[in-house]
């Protein structure tokens, strides 16, 4: 979120840990249907005259639908579109009077090398990629009249955990 | 079926900005140009309300009032038992009304307040803690819910002093106004607290 009051004011999450769960079943196709949930938890913060400070964290939440095909040996790419969600620590700021439900697109691949047991094994790296619109009916009293588009890219290590397959998600 | 565990990191950007609101209605703030606001090493801010009558649930409700006019934590909060480690002091001048819900009706001035500011020698730091008094006027006779309405307005416009606001707005639809009216900050009291946090200061809050 970048603003200006008398200075550039910029307002975005600090690097933060991410959880993801997915669930898919197997086609004769190509193409495996599956379902997406991720979480992540994010402190805010505000930047500033070269400063940076935390003014609140906030737990995003989204889920997907979607479906995921093999590319190439032990390669995996998937993509899917849901809803994403954000719930802050303090309802406060920028987030008095809540958040909205936003929609989501995804994209991602997931990598499952030799070294690493290869696809037998499900253990692997996985790049997800997605896009949302987002705004509060703060900012909109404020005068933000248009939402902000948010990117998010995480990397993450995966492992199937029940199931069989030729690759995790 | 399979299923899949995720554990990593993710990195956020935001891209595509939305157009910046101008934030131009805002008024003075500043006392013959030298400007006070609480920094971000002494947040939260900490009030300590007379614990006499309902002034401790006045002050919270007006602190909360202030704090939601800043998107990004600029200015918080919090109250305190014990008035040796506040910031700020927030107390009756002498009478205390008992509690009465607010009148809704057209506001009467049936109170007022004053905030004092004591500075050092060199007038860019402040010595001791913020102290506010609200007064209950006896000059005429109130009803007890035009008493409780117009404490709330008061200590919502002292408030305001005590983070910042150090001059009166002009305009009367303001909670700054000199003769409050209104209960709550205004889009113009908003945007000028905005326009105060990220204002380098020029005086220094008392030393805990």
């Amino acid at each position: 979120m970048h603003d200006s009051i008398v200075v550039p004011v910029d307002a975005k999450p600090a690097i933060a840990p991410a959880l993801a769960l997915s669930i898919g079943e197997g086609t004769n196709g190509p193409w495996t249907p599956e379902a997406a949930l991720d979480v992540s938890w994010a402190a805010l913060q505000r930047h500033e005259s070269g400063e940076a400070a935390k003014f609140n964290s906030v737990t995003v939440i989204a889920f997907t639908v979607g479906a995921r095909r093999e590319v190439g040996p032990g390669l995996a790419a998937r993509v899917g579109i849901g809803a994403i969600k954000y719930l802050p620590a303090d309802e406060t700021g920028m987030f008095r009077g809540g958040s909205g439900l936003w929609a989501v697109g995804t994209a991602g691949l997931y990598w499952s090398p030799a070294m690493l047991g290869g696809p037998a094994h499900d253990f692997g790296v996985s790049l997800r990629y997605d896009v949302h619109r987002f705004s509060t009916p703060a900012l909109h009293a404020d005068g933000f009249t248009s939402a902000q588009l948010v990117h998010r890219l995480s990397l993450a290590i995966g492992a199937r955990i029940l199931g069989k397959g030729r690759t995790a998600p | 079926m399979r299923r899949a565990l995720l554990i990593g990191t993710a990195v956020v950007v935001a891209c595509s900005e939305p157009t910046i609101p101008e934030r131009a209605a805002w008024y003075g703030f500043d006392n013959a140009g030298d400007v006070f606001h609480w920094p971000r090493n002494r947040l939260p801010v900490r009030y300590y309300a007379d614990t006499r009558g309902s002034m401790s649930d006045i002050v919270t409700h007006g602190l909360g009032s202030w704090e939601s006019q800043l998107l990004y934590g600029e200015f918080t909060a919090e109250m305190v038992a014990d008035s040796n480690v506040a910031d700020v002091i927030v107390t009756w001048f002498d009478s205390v009304p008992p509690y009465a819900p607010p009148d809704p009706g057209a506001p009467v001035f049936a109170c007022d307040g004053v905030t004092t500011f004591l500075f050092d020698a060199a007038g860019t730091s402040l010595t001791d803690p913020i102290r506010t008094q609200i007064r209950i006027t006896t000059a005429q006779s109130y009803t007890l819910e035009q008493v409780a309405a117009c404490v709330r307005r008061v200590v919502v416009h002292e408030l305001g002093h005590t983070i910042g606001l150090l001059q009166e707005s002009p305009a009367p639809e303001d909670v700054m106004y000199s003769t409050v009216a209104v209960a709550a900050p205004s889009g113009r009291d908003r945007q000028t607290l905005q326009v105060l946090y990220h204002t380098t200061p020029t005086i220094a809050p008392a030393p805990r």
